[in-house]
């Protein structure tokens, strides 16, 4: 039973709602967005834009008030610490250059604005309650609420029956990797008896102290945690979209509308990553099972098969989504690396990921029309001429996705690829480089594209570009170059964050 | 006791097996209605009788009526005609044996030290189980209570807009 005194005491409530503070934030705001609709002359303004906004800096504002503390909240079910903080300001920029996107996108179909910018708001929450969960029953828990936003927006586009299938296949895989996932939970909670992480890591150091003693020890209950964990693992890959189990992703990025697919790629990549990372670090680390060499396998698998599906796609959004399957490859890689360096250069890779990724998706959200074709690759050709700035900013994100050094992307697979050798990877980190030289191929190929086009360049009838799509673009160029000349800021604060994983 | 548990698992693996194998999906429904009730049954076997009584009505009740209504709502005549396909089969034989095959090697390395919680029969009937989980969910589960509610508020909103005919 629960200790009393502890329950009622003054400080109790007080210090359980200060850990979930930025989350609460951004529900608030949601509701608020959603009550909205309740009045038509409020509905029909950009009223739910700037809202969103506002709730979106608040929680920023709250979360960099509260960095530097160390809170354990509701009875060990989350924790904050300088993990939760850099993660969070990280997802909580990829919400704020989806919600600065979408104003653009919404103009030009008819679809329920406040609906809309409360999912993109619940979706962020989720997010951010997935990232502090510190049980098991919140981890499944809030990657079901993460997971269910992602589904409806993805059909958000009515009557389209792109949209529409790509939400059903997105959802009927998605609720199988959940029963896996759930699964791996109960075995886990079976074969150790706790469902707080940090319970469980206490539980295998002993369990490994023992084994250390006498030699014959806890083997049975290894090989009995580790069916839970293989299971677990499926689940978070799914939502990693690590290689065999990525057959969502490509279908689920082209059909949902853009600013939802920049979402998937970054706040959902990111936030599945963060908790496979805070597990990882608390439980598959113990060497129970030898969890590197199938994760070295994912890795390999996702970068190579990532590389040469996006080769043979003609259509850009398509080809982003298959290289975020590689791009989740390269941050593997970190993680495999494992360590202090392997971890904080994750967690630096993760942040640059989302810059690059977003503008990327903003310049395609610029050119996109209602139509299809739009999205062809070949609609790119010659417009480095009329859009100078836009298609320059494009090239610098191709760039900085193949690793050009100057851009964030070099400096991210720099960091992860060197932990990985000094962790003694060095054929995992020859076939990533392999990989990576492969893949400026077809970076490369729009840039050439852009600027010397080979036939008739298309006439793109485009009026003035929205602010929120051109905030979106200099933040990210600021971002992107900032962090590939002067990376120190951000590497400090990476490992900061990666610190805080083992002050438990 | 024992036999009780053999009666109960004899009857959800072959319920389950039926709602696989069935071609007609009202007999399938009906079948899981009869999983859910085995599935009580452990519970009562483990001296929760609030939570059987809870999967009886939530599950056998509330969501096997919606399924069968939605049945209902469907032509059936068309779904009949989908041919099984050979490769489909193949996989999910082999995945459901390799599932099978790790919950063997779980339960038979597991055996000999598994930990257990510390709510016993004794304890249990002492209290009264109802209280043991209210308690859990309004002290140390709260959070994921709350995220819960406001995750299905959430799965609403998307069943609105989905079923909205125009905006």
């Amino acid at each position: 039973m629960h200790n009393m005194p502890s329950i009622y005491g003054i400080n109790f409530l007080e210090k359980s709602m200060l850990s979930i503070i930025p989350e609460t934030v951004i529900i608030i705001f949601a509701f608020m967005v959603l009550f909205l609709t309740f009045f038509e002359k409020l509905a029909k303004r950009k009223n739910s834009y700037y809202l969103s906004l506002i709730g979106i800096c608040f929680s920023i504002l709250y979360v960099l008030m509260l960095s530097g503390s160390n809170i354990y909240g509701f009875y060990g079910s989350v924790v904050f610490n300088s993990f939760d903080v850099f993660l969070f300001i990280a997802i909580l920029f990829s919400g704020m250059f989806t919600v600065l996107m979408s104003k653009d996108y919404m103009e030009n179909s008819e679809m329920p604005v406040p609906e809309y910018y409360s999912l993109i708001l619940f979706g962020l929450s989720a997010m951010m309650f997935l990232v502090s969960s510190n049980n098991l029953i919140m981890v499944f828990l809030s990657i079901e609420f993460m997971s269910i936003c992602a589904y409806i927006l993805t059909g958000y586009i009515k009557g389209n029956t792109r949209s529409t299938e790509a939400a059903l296949k997105y959802f009927i895989l998605g609720a199988f990797a959940s029963a896996f996932l759930l699964f791996g939970a109960v075995f886990i909670y079976a074969s150790t008896g706790h469902l707080n992480l940090y319970a469980i890591h206490s539980f295998l150091q002993n369990i490994s102290y023992a084994d250390s003693i006498s030699r014959s020890g806890g083997m049975g209950i290894k090989v009995y945690i580790s069916v839970g964990l293989i299971l677990f693992l499926v689940g978070l890959a799914f939502k990693m979209s690590l290689f065999p189990f990525h057959s969502w992703t490509p279908d689920a990025y082209d059909g949902a509308p853009t600013p939802i697919t920049n979402f998937m790629a970054t706040g959902i990549k990111i936030a599945a990553f963060a908790v496979f990372l805070r597990i990882y670090s608390l439980i598959y680390n113990f060497n129970i099972m030898n969890f590197n060499d199938i994760l070295w396998l994912l890795a390999v698998f996702s970068m190579t098969f990532g590389n040469i599906a996006a080769l043979l796609s003609s259509n850009i959004k398509r080809l982003l989504a298959y290289s975020s399957i590689a791009q989740a490859g390269y941050i593997l890689v970190g993680i495999i690396g494992g360590g202090f360096y392997g971890y904080s250069g994750t967690l630096f890779y993760l942040f640059s990921y989302i810059f690059m990724t977003a503008g990327a998706f903003a310049v395609v959200v610029i050119f996109e029309s209602s139509d299809i074709i739009s999205l062809d690759i070949k609609r790119y050709s010659g417009i480095g001429y009329k859009y100078p700035f836009i298609a320059a900013s494009m090239a610098f994100f191709l760039l900085s996705f193949a690793g050009i050094p100057l851009t964030s992307g070099f400096m991210g697979k720099f960091y992860v690829f060197s932990s990985a050798v000094k962790s003694g990877y060095n054929w995992l980190v020859v076939i990533a480089l392999l990989n990576s030289a492969f893949a400026a191929f077809y970076y490369i190929k729009i840039i050439v594209k852009m600027y010397m086009p080979d036939e008739e360049p298309v006439s793109i009838i485009r009026g003035a570009i929205d602010d929120g799509l051109m905030i979106t673009i200099i933040i990210c160029l600021i971002l992107t170059l900032l962090m590939g000349v002067y990376p120190q800021i951000f590497i400090n604060f990476a490992n900061n964050s990666a610190d805080s994983l083992w002050r438990i | 006791m024992e036999a009780l548990f053999y009666v109960f698992s004899f009857i959800a693996i072959f319920s389950a097996l039926m709602v696989v194998t069935m071609r007609n999906p009202l007999t399938s429904a009906l079948y899981l209605v009869l999983c859910f009730f085995a599935l009580a049954g452990f519970y009562v076997i483990l001296d929760m009788q609030f939570l059987a009584a809870m999967q009886i009505l939530v599950y056998a009740g509330a969501i096997m009526v919606l399924v069968v209504l939605v049945i209902m709502l469907l032509n059936i005549s068309r779904i009949k005609n989908i041919k099984s396909d050979l490769h489909q089969k193949i996989i999910g034989v082999l995945i459901s044996l390799i599932l099978f095959a790790e919950i063997v090697l779980y339960i038979i390395n597991g055996a000999q030290k598994r930990p257990s919680g510390i709510f016993t029969h004794a304890l249990i009937k002492r209290i009264g189980n109802t209280q043991v989980i209210g308690e859990f969910l309004f002290t140390g589960y709260i959070l994921p209570f709350e995220i819960a509610s406001i995750l299905l508020f959430v799965a609403i909103i998307g069943a609105y807009l989905f079923a909205k005919k125009k905006f």
